[in-house]
C-alpha cells in the first residue's frame, strides 16, 4: 500500500479525501457495527487499512441487545436484529479504544442512544479522547424500540439531535440516515441546518423473513434492517437525490462488495464510502474496494476523488 | 506448538480432494488447507464459501465442523447434512475445484488430563466433531476411557461406524429414534442410565438444542462436569457482527469465537 500524496498523478492518483476538517487518507471506511472495535478482524485486515476506523454503536451503559436468532441470509443480502448490543462507553473508551490507539487510524466513534441526553453523554465522555476525530450518530437503527430510528424518520427530532451533541463537543458530527422514510432529503436537509457536518446514507432497510416450517418470523426481534448487495441500487439512489440537495459531504454505504461499488456511489456524490456486509462476504473485500476505487481512476485519467465527486449529475 | 496468536485462522482458496456420500443427504468433504490442518483442535470449525470462487451466491459462508484434520496430508475434513440451499450446493460440488475456505475458528473441546472417563454424547450431525475429539484424544491420551453415545432418527443417521469402531474406545451406545439401530429411543435415555452406574466423569456433547438441554439436565443432576459444543447461523465467523449470540449465564456470548464449545453449565439452552 502506497501512501497517499496531496497531489495525484495519473498514474499515482491521490486517494485523499475530505469530511469536514477531517483529512483521510483513503475514502474507505467499515460500516459500523460490521467491523466491531477492530480487533476481531485484525487476522485480516490492520485497522491502518482504512481511511478512518467507525467503530459499533456505542451507548452510555451496556447494551445486551436482541435475543438470538438474530440473522438471516436472503438473496444477495441478509437481514440482522442484533439490537446494538454493545459494551457501553466506560469499557469502550478503556479496551477498544487502548487497541485501537496504537494503529493510529482517525476513529469515527458511532453512538447510539434511548433519548437525546444519552447520545450528548457518550459525545462527552469520548470527546477527550484524542484518537476520537469524529462522531457518527446513529439515528437509524430499526432494530431497537426506543431511540434508533424514532430520531430518524422524523425532521424535526433528528435535527434536535443533532442540534443537542455541539453542545458537548467540539469534533466532527456525522449523522447517519435512514432509508426507511418517504424522503430521505427532507431530513438530509433537517440535520445539514440543526449542524451536522456529514451524513451517512444508508442504514439498512426494514424486512422480514418468515420461517414456513415454524409459522414464525425467522428473526426472534421479528424484523430486521436489509443488508448486501440487494440494496445497493437503493442507496446509489439515496445518495444521488441527497447530494443535489445538501452541501456537506455524504459517506454513500449499502451493498459495496466488488471493485466498480465505490465509483458508482462515488460519482452519484459520495466523499467516501463505507464496507459493511461485503466484510462479511470476503475479509479482503476492502482491499478490492480500494483498489477497485485506484484502478478505475487510473483507467479514467483522474488526479483525485473530487474530481470524480457527483460526476453522473451532468447535464 | 506454535507462537502463532491463539485466534489464528487463515483464509485460503482450497483445493478440494474429496466429496463423497456417506449415507442418503449426508456428505464428506475434504479440503487441502496445510495451514488450517496444522492449527485445527477437535471442535472448531471453518467458515466454507459454498459456491464457486469470487461467486456471491449465496452470499455468506457456512460454518462447518471440523471431522478430521491430517497434519502430514494437510488435509482436513467436514461432514455435513444437506439441510438447505447452502449446503445443498455444497454437495454439488467436486472435486478438484477450489473452496475459499476461513478458518479454523473457534474455542476447541478442551478435555481436562485428569479425566478418566469421558462420555461423548453426539446427535445426528452433531458427530463429526467429536470422532476428531475421539481420534485426537486416543493419540494424545491412549489411558483415557471414552464411550461414545450417539443417536439418530434412523440408522441412515448414524455414520463412520466402522471408523469409530476402528478408533478402539471403550464402549459405542447407539440409539434411533426409529429402532432401526441400537437402543429405540433417545440417547439421552441410555446415557442417564450409565451415569448413575458408571464411572463416567466428563461429557462433551455436540447435537441438537433438545438433546443438548437433556444432557446438561443429567449431567447437572449426576454432578459431572462437561462441555457442549452449540450451532448458529453466522455471518463474519470472526466475532465482529455479533449475530450468531447465545444465551449463557454472563450474558449473550458468540458461539463463533467464544464457543462453539462452551462449558456445560455456562450455556443457557432454549429453543
Amino acid at each position: 500500500m502506497t501512501e497517499p500524496e496531496d497531489h495525484g498523478h495519473p498514474s499515482r492518483p491521490s486517494l485523499t479525501t475530505q469530511i469536514g476538517n477531517l483529512t483521510l487518507k483513503n475514502p474507505v471506511l467499515p460500516a459500523s457495527g460490521t467491523y466491531g472495535y477492530g480487533e476481531e478482524w485484525l487476522p485480516f485486515i490492520s485497522p491502518q487499512l482504512w481511511g478512518a476506523v467507525v467503530t459499533k454503536g456505542v451507548s452510555p451503559t451496556p447494551w445486551p441487545g436482541n435475543e438470538p436468532p438474530r440473522i438471516c441470509e436472503t438473496p444477495s443480502g441478509m437481514l440482522n436484529a442484533i439490537g446494538l448490543q454493545n459494551l457501553g462507553m466506560e469499557a469502550f473508551a478503556h479496551k477498544a479504544l487502548s487497541f485501537l490507539r496504537e494503529y493510529r487510524t482517525p476513529v469515527i466513534v458511532n453512538i447510539v442512544g434511548k433519548t437525546l441526553e444519552e447520545y450528548v453523554a457518550v459525545a462527552e465522555r469520548l470527546t477527550p479522547c484524542p484518537e476520537v476525530r469524529a462522531f457518527e450518530l446513529n439515528i437509524s437503527c430499526p432494530n431497537v424500540k426506543e431511540g434508533g430510528i424514532a430520531f430518524g424518520v422524523d425532521p424535526k427530532s433528528a435535527a434536535a439531535v443533532t442540534a443537542a451533541v455541539p453542545a458537548a463537543t467540539e469534533k466532527l458530527l456525522i449523522v447517519k440516515l435512514s432509508p426507511n422514510v418517504t424522503d430521505v432529503t427532507v431530513i438530509a436537509q433537517a440535520v445539514e441546518a440543526a449542524g451536522a457536518d456529514a451524513i451517512s446514507l444508508i442504514n439498512t432497510l426494514l424486512g422480514m423473513s418468515i420461517d414456513i416450517k415454524r409459522r414464525r418470523p425467522t428473526l426472534s426481534n421479528q424484523v430486521g434492517g436489509l443488508s448486501g448487495p440487494a440494496i445497493k441500487p437503493v442507496a446509489v439512489r439515496m445518495v444521488w437525490q441527497t447530494y443535489k440537495k445538501i452541501s456537506i459531504p455524504i459517506i454513500g454505504m449499502g451493498g459495496i462488495l466488488t471493485a466498480t461499488d465505490a465509483p458508482e456511489f462515488i460519482l452519484a456524490g459520495a466523499t467516501a464510502v463505507a464496507i459493511g456486509t461485503g466484510l462479511f462476504v470476503d475479509p479482503l473485500t476492502p482491499v478490492k474496494v480500494l483498489d477497485g476505487i485506484r484502478e478505475y481512476m487510473i483507467a479514467e485519467g483522474f488526479n483525485s476523488l473530487d474530481e470524480i465527486r457527483g460526476l453522473a449529475h451532468r447535464g | 506448538m506454535s507462537n502463532e496468536p491463539q485466534n489464528a485462522a487463515y483464509y485460503v482458496d482450497a483445493e478440494i480432494v474429496g466429496l463423497r456420500e456417506l449415507a442418503p443427504a449426508y456428505f464428506e468433504l475434504r479440503v487441502l488447507a496445510p495451514d488450517i490442518a496444522r492449527l485445527a483442535r477437535p471442535g472448531q470449525f471453518a467458515q466454507l464459501r459454498v459456491g464457486q470462487t469470487g461467486s456471491i451466491d449465496p452470499l455468506l459462508a457456512r460454518p462447518i465442523s471440523i471431522s478430521h484434520a491430517d497434519r502430514a496430508s494437510g488435509e482436513v475434513s467436514f461432514i455435513f447434512k444437506v439441510v438447505g440451499r447452502g449446503t445443498a450446493m455444497l454437495a454439488e460440488r467436486a472435486h478438484n475445484e477450489h473452496m475459499v475456505v476461513l478458518g479454523p475458528i473457534g474455542h476447541p473441546f478442551e478435555i481436562p488430563p485428569a479425566v478418566t472417563h469421558l462420555a461423548l454424547v453426539a446427535g445426528g450431525v452433531g458427530m463429526p466433531p467429536l470422532f476428531f475429539l475421539a481420534e485426537t484424544l486416543r493419540r494424545e491420551y491412549p489411558e483415557m476411557a471414552i464411550t461414545l453415545y450417539y443417536g439418530g432418527r434412523t440408522q441412515d443417521d448414524l455414520l463412520l461406524l466402522p471408523e469409530w469402531e476402528a478408533l478402539g474406545i471403550a464402549r459405542i451406545v447407539l440409539a434411533t429414534d426409529d429402532g432401526s439401530r441400537g437402543y429405540h429411543g433417545l440417547i439421552t435415555e441410555p446415557l442417564q442410565c450409565d451415569l448413575g452406574q458408571k464411572s463416567i466423569d466428563f461429557l462433551a456433547g455436540c447435537g441438537p438444542r433438545p438433546m443438548l438441554r437433556a444432557v446438561q439436565k443429567l449431567a447437572q443432576a449426576a454432578g459431572i462436569p462437561g462441555q457442549l459444543s452449540l450451532e448458529a447461523r453466522m455471518a463474519c465467523g470472526v466475532g465482529a457482527c455479533l449475530g450468531c449470540v447465545c444465551g449463557t449465564i454472563s450474558g449473550h456470548r458468540r458461539v463463533c469465537v467464544d464457543g462453539p464449545v462452551f462449558s456445560l453449565d455456562e450455556v443457557t439452552i432454549d429453543d
